[in-house]
């Protein structure tokens, strides 16, 4: 049965009225037409559907929506506008650590988590931090790199000494 | 060939521009099919019943109670689908028997997934097993123990089917020389077999279309295939649709790597919407991404060569066995496989044939660098062990053999651009593979190997591109090859502002419509910079013409002494005049229809290019002085770890180099290499289909494990080198690079493995298994021998 649930994302709040066993990355995408997550497996494995939930980088597509009750949600569409890009997306943009895109959502997203926690993440942190992202395309190098510059960035902009 | 006298230092190719879909990648703005759905209300999804046997005769199927479901609104089955069939696509869906585990049996069209796939639980199969043959190696022989279907070489019309050999799909020769003089002047004779894997693209993104029955009988798909006037044409063809009724348009593609080349899901999703007279989408599941979509050929190699003391290989023969698997669209001959042996080193005794086999496994198709990769994986494996006979340097041997430029290949083509050995000398300078490693104390042993291959590019393909210029000096860029990641998008945008001189934010790039942009093929073989850059340059020299001629009249001018730079006319000896001031305003007093340029109606320029045509062969001794167009060609050097006590191999560091002709974008060529790279750690040392019966058993990320950022190596430790060879015919000198980043990596490994703990492996994957069971072997012969 369809149920009324309400949901945090990007700052707003979205009525809904789905089945309570949707999962996220379905009303993410079918009802609140947030398409920045992407389906690549529906079974945790590919990490393109990651959303950033109350800070901690979620795959969408193993939360079901009862369990989003009350949490903040952050998807792609809220990180950055085109006027005013988060720093990971123009690292992505000038690092090349974009090819096909599909992965590009769910991968910001996890490395949004991984710096908020830890801001001075080493390269090693964040292969370990990002290792439920999956890429086919980049061989994960520029990532790396895209992912280290906005690290350096975001310090920069912390503490501007 | 520049069209441009006047050339300035504003130029954008050759430098790493930011890609042009990249802003829209990273603020999850960018369309792909799936993201489209939302645009239909009303849409009808598809979910199909597959076979769980390897082959077996359909001996009932009843729908009749997904047919009652309420939500359903079409299912089909064989019965459904037209006769015809095309080497395009698999078959639609079976008919009298399942010849694969995984081949669809039914397809349900409901209101929503679950529906759907409540529908398929209810229809109702009874199959009557048959003998199914998996090796293709036993399925090639004259009597086999299944016949994967008798029809296969007849829906092919393959003129080398034979009732003899039914599984046998074609069969190439070559017979350059004198192969048997050439063994008896052979100081050494080295014979192997090698072989590899049912390994799977694994694209992110699934296949997935939106199919849309009009009104008037005609159709609109949104897909993810590849190639949008292929796909027309391939739908048009099947259902026996008016061509100019069917209007294919083509997302952003999430990776295909060959994948999409052949169309699975297009298809089923126009019968159902013809059925369902509505819009319908079908996505694949990550599950029948593996079951059902295409794989990479396994190949088997048998390879004999014979050398002089001195490393000079005097003949070679090779025996290359290609398994199509249960496919209706493979490569029939296991020609494109095997010219990874013959592009690279000059043999001029060879002898060599390839087999196409079926078998009642996935089908397989195209994978990043069409077979290739799988056979130069035993090239360059018998190189190394050749050298290690002969006492010599495995990259002296190959220094001492390796083709240059304007010498003839065994297929007796003269070579235009071949950069390998340079690729190889600095990959080998680079890795330091003169310097033995150092072993550290633990079960790690460490190695370092090298390797080296190429590419033929296929002369296939017919490519237009459009340029829109208009008053203002923006351009708009049309054409209809792909976009999977590869960044053709960049390119072109590279190459229209390169010919107009003007900055990049001024082209906007349109593709993939067949509405609106103007033909191509597809992005395969490498060749989009090529084909479809190329055709792009002359759209933009034809509208650079156009504009010139009409400003000589303006400017009092010849023609000769006119030349378009960023927006302005420039003429010799004149401060020149914008190139808005050409386009007249339209007014009721001057002629609106004169040959004068007019507002509002922008400058189309149109460029056509297709490569030069293969030579045909002799059919009795494959010899052509043309066989391909131009090779990319490419070395692997890496060093690694191999753990003795687990068989686990780590990558610690990987160097690679590239002759891809001029790079257009540099950041795009190392980005294909990386990429290349990694995926070639996959098929190296992880990937590979596991089967019961028949029925793959890993079909998920979770149980078929692709490399994530822990098997790479270190950031500092992954290096890309350009060692290109330009080709005088391509773009500014450019080939292509997409496939060839994957051929040298494999053979690369497994010399690192020998090199790390003496242990030579010749079947792909180097999994933690495998290796550590030649481990153990190996020290349960070395004990044999102590004992003995």
């Amino acid at each position: 049965m369809k149920q009324r649930k309400e949901l945090n994302v990007n700052g707003k709040i979205y009525e809904v009225f789905v089945e309570p066993w949707r999962t996220l990355l379905e009303v993410l995408r079918e009802e609140l037409h947030l398409t920045g997550a992407k389906m690549g497996c529906d079974d945790g494995n590919c990490g393109a559907c990651t959303v950033v939930i109350d800070g901690k980088a979620i795959k969408g597509c193993l939360m079901l929506v009862p369990q989003a009750k009350g949490k903040k949600i952050l998807t792609i569409e809220g990180l950055g506008s085109g006027e005013n890009l988060h720093p990971l997306q123009q690292a992505f943009i000038d690092h090349f650590a974009v090819q096909c895109g599909f992965c590009t959502p769910g991968m910001i997203m996890s490395a949004k988590a991984l710096l908020d926690e830890k801001p001075d993440a080493t390269e090693e942190e964040i292969r370990s931090g990002l290792q439920g992202n999956i890429c086919r395309c980049t061989g994960y190098v520029k990532i790396v790199e895209a992912v280290e510059a906005a690290r350096d960035k975001l310090a920069q902009k912390s503490n501007p000494l | 060939m520049s069209s441009n006298k006047f050339p300035t230092p504003t130029s954008v190719v050759g430098k790493s521009v930011p890609r042009v879909d990249a802003l829209d990648k990273v603020l999850g703005r960018a369309q792909f099919t799936a993201d489209l759905q939302r645009n239909f209300p009303g849409l009808f999804h598809i979910k199909v019943l597959r076979s769980p046997h390897a082959h077996a005769r359909i001996v009932k199927l009843d729908t009749s109670q997904a047919g009652k479901l309420p939500g359903v609104r079409a299912v089909v089955t064989g019965k459904d689908c037209p006769e015809k069939v095309s080497f395009r696509a698999p078959r639609i869906l079976a008919l009298e028997e399942v010849i694969w585990a995984g081949e669809g049996v039914a397809a349900v069209a409901a209101e929503s997934p679950e529906i759907a796939q409540e529908a398929i639980e209810l229809i109702q199969v009874e199959y009557e097993k048959l003998p199914a043959v998996f090796d293709a190696e036993e399925a090639m022989q004259p009597n086999p123990p299944a016949i994967v279907d008798r029809l296969l070489g007849q829906y092919r019309g393959s003129p080398q089917f034979t009732p003899e050999a039914p599984n046998v799909t074609g069969h190439f020769k070559l017979r350059a020389g004198d192969v048997e003089k050439g063994f008896a002047e052979a100081d050494i004779i080295l014979e192997n077999r090698f072989s590899t894997s049912r390994i799977s693209h694994s694209q992110l993104e699934p296949a997935s279309c939106i199919v849309r029955a009009e009104s008037d009988g005609g159709i609109i798909t949104w897909t993810n295939g590849q190639g949008v006037y292929v796909i027309k044409g391939l739908i048009s063809d099947l259902f026996g649709l008016a061509v100019g009724k069917v209007r294919v348009i083509n997302p952003y593609q999430g990776g295909s790597f060959g994948s999409r080349l052949r169309h699975y899901v297009e298809p089923l999703a126009t019968l159902l919407a013809l059925k369902a007279r509505g819009t319908v989408q079908f996505t694949y599941s990550r599950q029948e991404m593996y079951l059902a979509a295409s794989t990479r050929l396994p190949v088997v190699t048998y390879i004999k060569t014979g050398a002089k003391k001195d490393g000079t290989i005097v003949a070679q023969q090779m025996k290359i066995i290609v398994d199509n698997g249960a496919s209706y669209a493979a490569i029939q001959d296991g020609r494109m496989a095997a010219s990874g042996a013959v592009c690279v080193y000059r043999i001029a005794n060879f002898f060599m044939d390839s087999y196409g086999v079926n078998t009642n496994t996935p089908w397989a198709g195209a994978y990043r660098g069409l077979g290739t990769p799988q056979v130069a994986w035993a090239v360059e494996c018998q190189m190394d062990m050749l050298a290690e006979n002969l006492g010599m340097s495995p990259i002296e041997l190959r220094r001492k053999n390796v083709l240059r430029r304007g010498e003839k290949n065994a297929y007796g083509e003269i070579i235009e651009s071949i950069g390998v050995m340079d690729c190889l000398e600095k990959v080998a300078q680079e890795i330091k593979l003169e310097e033995p490693c150092v072993q550290e104390p633990g079960p790690w042993r460490k190695g370092k190997g090298v390797a080296m291959g190429g590419k033929q590019n296929t002369p296939r393909g017919h490519s237009e591109a459009e340029v829109l210029v208009h008053e203002d000096g923006t351009v708009e860029v049309l054409y209809s090859a792909d976009e999977q990641g590869m960044g053709s998008e960049t390119v072109m945008a590279q190459i229209a502002a390169e010919e107009f001189r003007i900055p990049m934010g001024q082209v906007r790039v349109r593709r993939g419509d067949t509405a609106i942009t103007p033909y191509d093929t597809f992005s395969a073989s490498s060749f989009t910079t090529y084909n479809t850059g190329n055709a792009l340059r002359m759209a933009c020299q034809d509208a650079m013409r156009q504009i010139l001629q009409a400003a000589t009249q303006k400017m009092e001018a010849p023609l000769d002494d006119l030349a378009l730079v960023n927006g302005k006319i420039i003429v010799k000896g004149s401060p020149g005049m914008a190139l808005a001031d050409l386009f007249e305003p339209f007014s009721i007093f001057t002629p609106q229809g004169g040959a004068s340029l007019k507002k509002g109606t922008p400058v189309r320029g149109r460029g056509v290019f297709a490569p030069t045509p293969a030579i045909p062969w002799d059919p009795q001794t494959g010899l052509t002085p043309k066989m391909w167009n131009w090779y990319q060609y490419n070395a692997c050097g890496v060093e690694l770890v191999v753990n003795i006590e687990t068989g686990e191999i780590k990558i610690l560091q990987g160097v690679f180099a590239a002759d891809m002709g001029f790079p257009i974008n540099p950041k795009m060529c190392e980005g294909q290499i990386e990429g290349g790279f990694g995926m070639a750690i996959g098929a190296s040392i992880m990937e590979e289909y596991i089967y019961e019966n028949g029925l793959m058993t890993n079909c998920s990320y979770g149980d078929y494990r692709i490399p994530t950022f822990r098997e790479m190596p270190l950031r500092r430790n992954v290096k890309a080198i350009f060692s290109p060879d330009p080709l005088p015919e391509g773009p500014w000198g450019a080939k292509g690079i997409g496939e060839g980043t994957m051929i040298a990596v494999a053979p690369a490994i497994a010399n690192a493995v020998y090199n790390a703990i003496g242990i030579r492996i010749k079947d792909l994957p180097l999994s933690a298994e495998r290796v550590l069971r030649r481990i153990k072997e190996k020290e349960k012969n070395d004990q044999d021998f102590l004992h003995n």
